[in-house]
């Protein structure tokens, strides 16, 4: 700007660019104006910039659908993570004299009625032989024999007081006649008596198997099984898929014709068989190997148990498919775009290149692919360990739950409800949020 | 055509031998011998039966015997479930039951399903489609077992309307395990259908025909489904496995003398070769089905270029 010239005043947006426009080192000392304040106020934004990551919780809140589904499952969550540190009872404790509870009971003084009026009919009621006795007793004073008919009838009513017929005082004719109510709960009859007392004594809010174990802390820690499998399972989807699908995809030509060869294989490939397939097996290699195996593997074998690795692999190894083309498709479209050829002129590696420019560019399909693998891998879990190949007992998930309800079924139909309410509630709101975490995250596909 | 469907035939032998070649060498991952039982048989004993079922042999010479049997459609003996009865006549056996209960679930699963996906589009935005959108979405996040237990629950036993026993001659005890069995088809092929009709219905070959005058009905019915109906077609495959694998848990619910039943016994009794055999035997079962919806794929609509998509 050291020396004047003149030249041709155009307007910046005209299109006739001259080449002495931008002569930079020739522009008059009058071409800029220092910025006044309030100019310089109007280009800070309003409001805060928004990132990726708020612009889309701002759009799944909008989703109401979504957000109920959220509540819900924050709320599974803590009951299935922080349930069991608040109830006194273990998942595998057995609770001697409180077996087969139901979630309801009747108050000390309906039981000792019950009993009573029980106790009351027993003694009124004699044995059929007693009864006979009696009969041919009387017969003799009257001066005649009974007849094999007469003899069959006396025994007859004589059992049906006894409480094997059709008017026999049972437990529920008591019930019905004293109009008695249940009170929510289930309590033990010792646990009553010592509640009586003065002690404070935590309900089996949803009642007690025959074992005893209270069902609502099963039921927890059933539900905290299941979320676990379905997150480390999603993850292990996500990792195996990611790498193979952009590998395939960054790579391309003969690579990638082999290596999706090898997914249509693999796609066409019934899963759940194949899983339950590769779980009933390895469940019993690794079973074998349990014994004998120290350190990591031995103890990582103890604590998760051999069935649930068992069906990590067999999920893991053939639910990364979808994923893996999936990523395998974005990719394909991305590297296309012109950041990435800038990327490589640098001189970047094809590795840092997928890493840093290609994944983090479709992370929002990536995020909602892996989410919805969740409630997909807790279906194939609950399937399993419904057919018994699932977790080892004494722990449990909520599949095998409903399997030991199946027996007692019409007399304890809540041991299967509250497990199968659950399972299908949670798989459901992980649906749900999934889908929104779609809409949210990527609006081009919302319609 | 012809080469894409020499390919697809192909890489349906492809899977399938990939499938028994998985089966061959988890059966060799299992620890011991398959004839130890309970009671240790002698030495001799074992060794005649291993040289009975060729268990002396090399690996590789033991993966050739076992594909040529295969071949030869020879799925071995069953070991514990019914001792030495060939797997290939348990199969043949079980199976038309579990394939009557699921072609009539898949069946329902279509018709109805594809109508109220149908309905549901055509009523867009509307409480007949706000309450079916409810219902399917949980319909695809009730796992069949629960779905079957609920209906056995509620539904049979003394003075209700089925009954408890399952009976082949009675179409009261279909009417349940149909309708447990086809619930999550049908709701994701409503899903789908639902998806695909709109797209359908916002063309504009839809708009030519109401403006040629034509009935809603038709419309619907004769324009917009034909379209929407081919990528519905190809979901069906993959609920075809589903219904047989979804079998296994509905015919051990309602306790249906069918292959599924026998299979989850088989899981629990470890009596692997028939696992394995009826996992082959289902597979190719699966992948020949997926195979078929896929080349009807080709007849539904001309305008697809198979060779090129493929």
């Amino acid at each position: 700007m050291a020396e004047e010239k003149k030249i041709p005043v155009r307007k910046p947006w005209s299109l006739h660019l001259n080449e002495e426009a931008f002569d930079f080192g020739s522009l008059p000392s009058g071409a800029f104006e220092p910025a006044g304040k309030e100019e310089k106020a109007g280009f800070i934004p309003d409001r805060p910039p928004t990132s990726y990551w708020k612009d889309a919780w701002r759009r799944f809140k909008k989703n109401a659908v979504a957000m109920v589904a959220l509540t819900i499952l924050v709320l599974i969550v803590l009951f299935a993570f922080v349930g069991p540190m608040l109830v006194p009872y273990g998942y595998d404790q057995f609770n001697k004299g409180a077996e087969n509870l139901h979630p309801s009971h009747y108050s000390l003084e309906d039981q000792l009625l019950i009993e009573e009026k029980l106790a009351e009919a027993a003694q009124s009621a004699k044995t059929p032989e007693e009864a006979l006795a009696e009969a041919e007793a009387k017969a003799a004073a009257e001066g005649r024999t009974l007849s094999i008919n007469e003899k069959v009838q006396i025994k007859n009513k004589a059992k049906q007081a006894a409480g094997e017929g059709e008017n026999a005082v049972t437990e529920e004719s008591i019930i019905a006649q004293y109009g008695l109510k249940p009170q929510p709960f289930g309590y033990s009859r010792k646990e009553l008596e010592r509640k009586a007392a003065g002690e404070k004594v935590f309900p089996h809010i949803f009642g007690t198997d025959g074992f005893g174990r209270d069902i609502m802390v099963r039921t927890m820690i059933g539900a905290r099984v299941s979320l676990l499998v379905g997150v480390f399972a999603a993850l292990l989807v996500l990792i195996i898929g990611a790498l193979y699908g952009s590998v395939s995809g960054y790579a391309g030509g003969m690579v990638d014709a082999v290596m999706q060869r090898i997914v249509e294989v693999i796609q066409s490939v019934p899963e759940v068989l194949v899983i339950l397939l590769i779980s009933v097996v390895l469940k019993e290699r690794f079973a074998e190997s349990l014994s004998t195996s120290t350190g990591i593997v031995g103890t990582l074998f103890h604590t998760v148990g051999t069935n649930v690795i068992a069906m990590f692999i067999a999920f893991g190894s053939l639910y990364w498919v979808t994923m893996s083309r999936i990523i395998r498709g974005q990719i394909l479209q991305l590297k296309q775009q012109e950041y990435v050829t800038a990327a490589r002129a640098l001189g970047a590696k094809g590795g840092r290149i997928i890493k840093k420019h290609l994944l983090p560019n479709c992370i929002g399909q990536i995020v909602t692919t892996t989410f919805l693998q969740i409630p997909s891998a807790i279906f194939v879990e609950s399937f399993l360990s419904y057919l018994g190949v699932g977790v080892d007992t004494p722990m449990t998930s909520l599949g095998s739950m409903c399997t030991d309800a199946l027996g007692g079924m019409y007399t304890y139909p809540e041991r299967l409800l509250f497990p199968a309410v659950l399972l299908s509630v949670m798989i459901l709101s992980l649906n749900l949020v999934g889908d929104g975490l779609r809409d949210a995250l990527d609006p081009k596909l919302k319609k | 055509m012809a080469k894409y469907i020499i390919k697809r035939v192909l890489m349906a032998l492809l899977t399938i031998f990939a499938i028994a070649s998985l089966t061959f060498f988890l059966m060799k991952a299992i620890p011991g011998n398959p004839f130890v039982s309970e009671k240790e048989p002698p030495q001799s004993v074992l060794d005649a039966l291993n040289e009975k079922y060729g268990l002396d042999k090399s690996i590789p010479e033991q993966y050739v015997m076992y594909m040529g049997n295969l071949l030869k459609g020879d799925l071995g003996v069953s070991i514990k479930t019914q001792k030495n009865y060939p797997v290939a006549r348990i199969i043949k056996e079980m199976f038309p039951t579990s394939a009557k209960i699921g072609a009539i679930a898949i069946s329902w699963a279509v018709i109805v399903g594809v109508l109220l996906g149908c309905i549901s589009a055509y009523y867009r935005g509307r409480a007949a489609d706000s309450a079916l959108r409810v219902v399917c979405t949980m319909g695809i996040s009730l796992p069949s077992f629960v779905v079957a237990t609920l209906l056995l629950l509620l539904l049979c036993g003394a003075g209700k309307p089925f009954p408890t026993i399952f009976d082949g001659s009675n179409w009261r005890s279909y009417v349940l395990p149909c309708s447990a069995l086809g619930f999550y088809p049908m709701c994701y092929i409503a899903r789908q259908t639902r998806t695909s009709m709109l797209d359908a219905l916002s063309q504009e070959y839809i708009k030519t025909a109401r403006a040629k005058g034509l009935v809603t009905r038709k419309i619907v019915l004769k324009h917009a489904l034909r379209n929407a109906f081919i990528p519905v077609l190809t979901y069906l495959g993959p609920q075809i496995a589903f219904t047989l694998t979804g079998g296994f848990v509905v015919e051990k619910v309602f306790t249906i003398p069918g292959l599924g039943k026998y299979f989850v016994q088989c899981i629990s009794n470890r009596d692997y070769p028939v696992i394995m055999g009826t996992t082959i035997f289902l597979a190719s079962f699966v992948i020949i089905m997926n195979l078929i919806v896929d080349l009807l794929y080709k007849v539904v609509d001309p305008r697809i270029n198979l060779a090129k998509e493929g």
